[in-house]
């Protein structure tokens, strides 16, 4: 079925299609989002850890859509249910935990700052800092990201306060604070894309015992689904089709793109005609989607003219550790009973290191959380897994004592991760989707740095950890990668040889053609990136809809 | 191997969500497949998977991995019907055939070690001693084992809409208070009434 053209076809309702779509719908701009996944009414989320995290609520099932995943080129691809983020309007924004920092100045000047480095392809990015901050500042009102300015030596420069105060916090805070002041580190509230007062006519949060991981049923969460959506809806100039997963991109002769190929709610093949498409489904899926959309023009998929989609991938460096503390060896630590849910506090001491480490000169950042009280999953955790697995009256005994007993304090780092030639994202050369379409094939090949930053995070945060004397600390994973924190498959560059998007992330070799999310970036900086992408996408959605007003599109 | 050693572990038993310790504060990131059903109904028939005989050993199991001591065990929970029912989900049919393929193997071992004795009635250090021999790596009992495991867990300490954790006691036994539903607490609605987003109307 054919529609009347739209002046700009969004596929992708997260971070980095709903920015977009609300600058331009704000401009007066007609558009029409194509979203994969279903939309749900703030009530219909719900705090149940079977429906939302235990069985595909937020992903698709590894039987209708797996990703595959080979470790190098040589390794065989196995099917997995990795690189998902979120397949529903709002995308990753509706059940992340929304730690929303910045970038740093140093994250854009990454090839400038460090030198070459062997093995990894590290770039600088074709804007500063500067560029960008008047986006994040617009952004985070938009949105509502609640926080404290000059809270820390090492924060981003900003050039104004956040627009919303902090979260309240757990008493473990004031402890944080004072074990790092004795080491002489400088924690700071975590930056949180939940509203902690009203704000726009949404109600503040109510501190649920569970939340990273689920829906917010009121809306408190800072989800697109929440803010910008509604918001663009609201302008009376977009419209938002859930259950529509693109398939295809297709030019004209000329090698403009002329809308999307999409399968609708009832299963059939419909076209969208537009006078420009912006792509942001996820770093991973985005490059598959321009991967499938050949054409005489572009035999090797959309904008690749170069050979870079997909190339480049990468993912946040993740390590992580935990402590426990027993109420019977501390009985007068007052955190132990305090129900407030965020600990909320960060590290970023060690963002830049003056002296290197190990061959380390960038790390990144630390944040600590009290343990995900998701009762099964904790439950999981205390009996443990494969042989050592404990069970029967020994499980009992060890619920009792750690769950009832004590209480977990964790910590999780993001850091840099190289950039390396072995790490891309192509078309599974065998494995089909439900429909018979390819499905993303992610193929990991880790520079040997990242170890380096991610341990020394991990070090930090178990130093910290063990100054608050628990009874036991551990660090629970070395040296990881966050796969929904995605980046690098479309890089933005000036060079059409070295990368995908130019600097307003239009492809350059497609004059209609934009991408907005993840993909652009081309290194992973030193905290989660979301942030980033809706400033950009922001940043993104204002230059279209100039160009649009100025009659250029 | 670059990525997580958990995840890796869920890729291999890939069956259950056996959700990682994930990262961002997260608590779900490995997944297996599709939607939840089997919201507790009575009007279900009294059993929708198993056999008698099968649910009698699979009861026994459940009980040896979560006894019942001063604390409710899996059978007071309700573990065994939960699962029952929960296997009714077309996405765990992987799941729901290799139950019911190994527990009738289970309960083969017991009979051969007791002359005759069902699973269900052997002492519990026969059935324990046969439950260890699947954790510690029989035939791929570990991937039996850890969904059991994993089963018997998500049945008395899941939301009790779907017939486990009974009366909520499983919450109780880790001091776990449930989130009472917000949205009914909810004040505010940013969009009208029957607006995309909005309540209905
Ligand atoms: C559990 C969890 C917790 C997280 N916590 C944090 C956090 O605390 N801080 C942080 O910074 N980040 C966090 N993230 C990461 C964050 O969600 C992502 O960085 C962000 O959402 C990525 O933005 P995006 O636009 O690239 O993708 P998304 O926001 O996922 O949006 C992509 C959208 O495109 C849709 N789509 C995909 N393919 C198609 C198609 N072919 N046709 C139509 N639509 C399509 C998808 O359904 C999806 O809605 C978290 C993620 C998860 C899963
Ligand atoms: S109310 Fe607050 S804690 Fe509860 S889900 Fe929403 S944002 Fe999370």
């Amino acid at each position: 079925m054919a529609r009347d053209p739209a002046d700009v076809v969004v596929v992708g309702s997260g971070a980095g299609g709903a920015p977009v779509a609300y600058a331009l719908a704000e401009a007066g701009i007609q558009v029409v989002i194509l979203e994969k996944g279903r939309r749900y009414r703030d009530e219909e989320f719900d705090h149940d850890e079977i429906r939302m995290c235990r069985r595909s609520f937020f992903t698709p099932s590894i039987a209708d859509e797996p990703h595959t995943l080979r470790s190098g080129e040589n390794a065989k691809a196995t099917r997995t249910t990795a690189g998902w983020v979120s397949t529903i309007v709002g995308g990753g924004t509706v059940h992340m935990a929304g730690y929303f920092y910045r970038f740093h100045p140093v994250d854009f000047a990454l090839r400038s700052t460090l030198g070459h480095v062997p093995k990894a392809s590290v770039v600088d990015w074709p804007i500063r800092y500067d560029d960008l901050e008047p986006f994040y500042a617009r952004i985070e009102r938009e949105i509502g990201v609640s926080g404290v300015w000059r809270a820390h030596p090492f924060e981003e420069p900003r050039t104004g306060d956040y627009p919303l105060p902090p979260l309240a916090e757990n008493a473990v805070a004031r402890e944080i604070d004072r074990a790092c002041a004795a080491l002489g580190y400088h924690p700071f509230p975590t930056p949180r894309a939940i509203v902690s007062r009203e704000y726009r006519g949404r109600q503040p949060c109510m501190f649920c015992a569970l939340c990273a991981s689920y829906g917010c049923e009121i809306g408190a969460k800072s989800s697109t689904l929440a803010s910008l959506i509604p918001a663009a809806e609201a302008t009376g100039h977009c419209e938002v089709r859930p259950e529509c997963m693109a398939t295809e991109i297709p030019v004209d002769a000329s090698g403009r793109v002329k809308g999307v190929v999409y399968r609708d709610a009832a299963g059939q093949s419909a076209f969208q005609p537009a006078r420009c498409v912006v792509v942001a489904c996820t770093a991973i899926e985005t490059a598959r989607l321009l991967l499938l959309s050949r054409s005489a023009r572009f035999p090797n998929g959309l904008a690749n003219a170069s050979g870079l989609v997909g190339k480049n991938l990468v993912f946040s460096g993740e390590s992580k550790g935990e402590a426990l503390f027993e109420r019977r060896s501390h009985p007068d630590t007052e955190w132990l009973s305090d129900t407030a849910p965020f600990a909320q506090r960060s590290m970023q001491d060690f963002y830049w290191l003056d002296q290197p480490v190990g061959g380390v000169r960038k790390a990144g950042t630390v944040v600590f959380a009290l343990a995900h009280p998701n009762p099964i999953l904790a439950a999981e955790h205390i009996a443990g897994s494969g042989s050592a697995a404990r069970w029967g009256l020994r499980l009992k005994q060890a619920l009792r004592e750690e769950a009832l007993g004590a209480r977990t304090l964790t910590f999780e780092t993001f850091a840099e991760v190289l950039p390396t030639p072995g790490t891309y994202v192509d078309l599974d050369p065998e494995v089909k989707d439900r429909w018979g379409m390819p499905v993303a094939r992610i193929t990991v090949d880790r520079h040997p740095l990242d170890a380096g930053a991610a341990g020394f995070l991990a070090a930090r945060g178990r130093e910290v950890l063990d100054a608050l004397g628990p009874d036991a600390s551990r660090i629970t994973q070395e040296d990881g990668q966050d796969m929904v924190l995605q980046g690098g498959t479309c890089r933005f560059g000036r060079d059409p040889a070295t990368s995908v998007l130019d600097v307003d992330c239009r492809a350059h070799t497609v004059p209609n053609l934009y991408v907005s999310d993840s993909s652009f970036m081309p290194t992973s900086g030193g905290v989660p990136g979301t942030l980033t992408i809706m400033a950009n996408a922001l940043r993104v959605g204002v230059g279209l809809a100039a160009r649009f007003k100025a009659g250029r599109i | 191997m670059p990525l997580t050693t958990r995840r890796t572990f869920c890729g291999q038993v890939a069956l259950l969500g056996l959700g990682g310790y994930a990262g961002l504060a997260t608590a779900c990131r490995s997944r297996v497949t599709g939607t939840t059903v089997a919201v507790s109904d009575a009007s279900l028939p009294a059993l929708v998977t198993f056999t008698r005989e099968t649910f009698a050993t699979l009861s026994a199991v459940c009980e040896r991995l979560l006894p019942r001591d001063e604390d409710p065990g899996a059978i007071d929970l309700g573990v065994p019907s939960y699962i029952d029912r929960m296997l009714a989900s077309p996405d765990l049919a992987s799941v729901r055939a290799m139950l019911l393929r190994v527990l009738p193997m289970v309960d083969r071992e017991a009979r051969k070690r007791t002359a005759g004795k069902p699973y269900h009635e052997a002492l519990a250090d026969e059935q324990d001693a046969i439950l260890a021999a699947w954790q510690h790596g029989r035939d791929g009992g570990q991937s039996f084992f850890a969904v059991i495991l994993s089963l018997t867990l998500e049945g008395a300490f899941g939301d009790p809409r779907y017939g486990g954790n009974s009366g909520g006691r499983g919450f109780a036994m880790i001091g776990f208070t449930p989130d009472p539903p917000l949205s009914k607490m909810t004040h505010l609605h940013r969009s009208p009434p029957g607006a995309p987003g909005g309540p209905p109307k």
